[in-house]
């Protein structure tokens, strides 16, 4: 961490700091799968050691994106499908901040699915959770993109004739350095993922299966549900992109199939992140650009700088 | 005068707006529906994939990913010859205003409801009118309902005007005033709309017989006629909705005849003159009722047709007006509100030009009460030229607490 964050400090941080004291009840509807989401996420901080004031969280729109609202950190609620961009940029100006882009299913992989795609491939180091509920919970229940083929909704009475799309498959192909899924059923696994995540150096992709009772009722609850990496039933190395790949593939084919797999699915400790990329062209400054801003050293830099030129 | 009836009659039915006008899209018959959802305008296109999977409605529904991609499924269907629909709000609108502006440049008549929503940020689903309004230079032609019926029949009317202009539509009604209301409104029959509504017979079409590319690069010495030719279609889309709100009466009996089908008047002679646009006109004649019996002689003028902008008729119902009022819910920043603007540019080589006080009002679906409007019928009557641009236009429903750090 550079010199100019503000807070670097060391010590216990409570999972609590995260509740907020505007909102500190989630509004979700009764059983809803974001609270575990919330709740995962909250136990995730103090295993990473990020205090509130160090955290950036963008979110898109839909049940999910309300996330920010009800999690106490800096939060930029943006547009529908919007979140990825916008968190990236952050990110650049910003190294120290810890991002962490979340949303739903419609607004990532539908709507907002370009920049997942491309912000996946540029390897940015932040963390990125799909709240993958597999319909469209804000709008009240309409067909998404995870939504299982067949899938009957107001917009679709006679059901889906599409295939849903492959989440995990689709984050690994365009680029997704740490690719892995949980369930909301599963809040122990969910919180250990999402601060494997957030440690990650590089684009994390989470894909978190989030029931939505409300408008989702024929969806299965994600119980029971199989971790990968702790059941003799499977064996893959999560390094290999190749065996990942195959393992996802069945993952996601199961899924409609009834069982719910989970686990980490793809892990790339080497990947260079963008920002290490530009670093070593030399296109960007070791120190963050927004530091100027916060440090009153860089005043007198600038200054030095600016004499330095003209004379 | 446009209300619908209290009490319904035996051909009326009583259902949410959004039903309503989506049972009027279907006595159009599009061939091809294709929407994303969106508050408040979902209804319409949840109501159209019933009616097109109970089998009542003979269209392809393409559900897609965005409203960028439903415009543009619009513009594919359209091109290749079929009647086009879709529906939105807000953002949705703001997505497809790329699509939208190609569409009319290919001179493709797609038909849209606008359930009007404001626009981010800050994050609001209620109504006012700075959607339509960002998407008022585009080339498509934009129409404001004032009631659950003019919702319908607007549309209707639309695809007509649209279809023989070339032209796409944007047929505003307001969100949740009139998307969420049950009023009783009359459903067009297939019968009726056969007799209004032909098929249509594309004009700009990929057709195989004789092979066209649509939207190709312009050079310089091409693009201005290509575009000015938008301008024209507008201006003979005057006509064209002249004579078809005229048909329109013959057919189904309702009458949106007066001033060419471009203005809707009520007391449109009194002295002062209120001028506003969509669901808020309800309101405001509960209240030019109270003040005529006090003896205030207040009217009002209500352009049911925004695109294309009704100059002439506007000077006719203006001039001779002792002061005018715009009560409007959009703005310009950096300016005074679009709608106010447009109509003192109209005013401005006409005969007379009557003092013009202009209020923002109903932002975010911020409720107009009464009072309100009586306030703002008060300030209009006391309108005299010269004004400084500050004394032009007010925001009467500001609450100055907010603004200087309040926190409720
Ligand atoms: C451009 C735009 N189009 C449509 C909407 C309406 N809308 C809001 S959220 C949403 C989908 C929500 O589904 P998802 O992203 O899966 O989130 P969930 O509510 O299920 O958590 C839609 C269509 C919008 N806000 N903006
Ligand atoms: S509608 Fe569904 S996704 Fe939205 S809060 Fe309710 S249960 Fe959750
Ligand atoms: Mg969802």
């Amino acid at each position: 961490m550079s010199a100019f964050s503000a807070i670097d400090e060391d010590r216990e941080i409570d999972p609590e700091e995260y509740t907020p004291g505007i909102e500190p009840q989630a509004t979700w509807c009764p059983g809803c799968g974001d609270f575990s989401v919330l709740k995962a996420l909250k136990q995730a901080m103090p295993e990473v050691g990020r205090t509130p004031e160090e955290v950036l969280t963008v979110t898109g729109i839909g049940c999910s994106s309300k996330l920010n609202s009800y999690f106490e950190s800096y939060g930029f609620h943006s547009i529908h499908g919007r979140s990825l961009p916008i968190a990236r940029a952050a990110k650049l100006a910003n190294p120290d901040l810890e991002v962490i882009a979340a949303g739903g299913d419609g607004d990532g992989y539908g709507i907002g699915g370009n920049h997942f795609i491309h912000t996946a491939r540029e390897n940015h180091d932040m963390t990125y959770i799909v709240f993958n509920n597999e319909i469209f919970g804000l709008t009240k229940g309409q067909t998404s993109p995870t939504s299982p083929k067949g899938h009957k909704s107001k917009t679709q009475p006679h059901g889906s004739a599409k295939d849903p799309i492959r989440p995990l498959s689709l984050g690994l192909t365009a680029g997704a350095s740490y690719v892995a899924r949980t369930a909301a059923t599963n809040p122990n696994q969910a919180a250990e993922i999402l601060a494997e995540a957030i440690e990650h150096d590089g684009f994390a992709h989470v894909d978190f299966l989030t029931q939505c009772p409300t408008w989702n009722k024929d969806a299965k609850s994600y119980v029971p549900y199989t971790d990968v990496q702790e059941s003799d039933e499977f064996d893959f190395d999560v390094t290999d992109r190749k065996e990942a790949a195959e393992m996802m593939y069945e993952v996601e084919s199961k899924l409609y199939e009834g069982e719910v797999l989970t686990g980490r699915f793809y892990v790339d400790e080497d990947r260079p992140s963008y920002t290490e990329e530009k670093q070593a062209t030399g296109e960007m400054p070791e120190e963050p650009l927004a530091e100027k801003y916060f440090d009153e050293d860089s005043e007198w830099k600038r200054s030095y700088d600016l004499l330095e030129h003209h004379t | 005068m446009a209300k619908a009836e209290q009490n319904p009659s035996d051909e009326q039915e009583v259902m949410k707006g959004t039903s309503a006008v989506a049972k009027g899209v279907m006595a159009a018959d599009p061939d091809v529906v294709s929407a994303y959802p969106i508050t408040p305008q979902t209804g319409v296109v949840e109501k159209l994939s019933e009616l097109v999977a109970d089998g009542q409605l003979d269209s392809e529904f393409i559900k897609v990913d965005s409203e960028f991609n439903a415009a543009s499924t619009c513009i594919g269907a359209s091109a290749a010859g079929a009647r086009a629909f879709s529906a939105t709000s807000s953002q949705g609108l703001k997505l497809m205003s790329e699509p939208l502006f190609t569409a009319a440049g290919m001179r493709l008549p797609i038909v849209m409801a606008v359930a009007n929503r404001s626009l981010s940020a800050p994050l609001s689903i209620w109504a006012d009118h700075t959607d339509a309004f960002a998407e008022r230079d585009g080339g498509m032609l934009q129409f404001h309902a004032e009631d659950v019926q003019e919702a319908i029949d607007h549309v209707l009317m639309g695809f007509r005007v649209a279809e023989q202009v070339n032209l796409p539509v944007l047929s505003n009604f307001d969100g949740f005033i009139l998307t969420h209301v049950q009023e009783p409104a009359d459903i067009p029959t297939e019968e009726e709309v056969n007799e209004f509504l032909p098929p249509r017979d594309p004009e700009f079409t990929l057709d195989p017989s004789d092979p066209k590319t649509m939207g190709a690069f312009a050079r310089p010495e091409h693009w201005t006629e290509t575009r000015y030719a938008i301008q024209e279609a507008m201006m003979e889309s005057k006509d064209v909705w002249a004579q078809t709100v005229q048909e329109f009466k013959e057919v189904f009996g309702r009458d949106y005849t007066e001033y060419n089908g471009m203005l809707d008047t009520y007391h449109g002679d009194a002295d002062y003159r209120l001028v506003a646009l969509g669901s808020i006109c309800g309101t405001i004649r509960g209240v030019i009722d109270e003040y005529r019996e006090q003896g205030v002689d207040v009217g009002l003028v209500r352009p049911r047709v925004h695109r294309p902008f009704p100059t002439e008729e506007l000077r006719e119902a203006l001039g001779d007006a002792e002061a005018v009022g715009v009560l409007t819910k959009e703005m310009s920043p950096g300016y005074e509100s679009a709608l106010a603007g447009e109509i003192k540019g109209t005013l401005y080589h006409a005969e007379n030009q009557p003092p013009i006080k202009s209020f923002v009002i109903g932002m975010a679906g911020r409720d107009v009460n009464a009072p309100e409007i009586g306030t703002m019928i008060e300030e209009t009557m006391e309108a005299s030229a010269p004004m400084t641009f500050e004394e032009q236009e007010s925001w009467p429903q500001l609450r100055e607490k907010l603004l200087n750090g309040g926190d409720q």
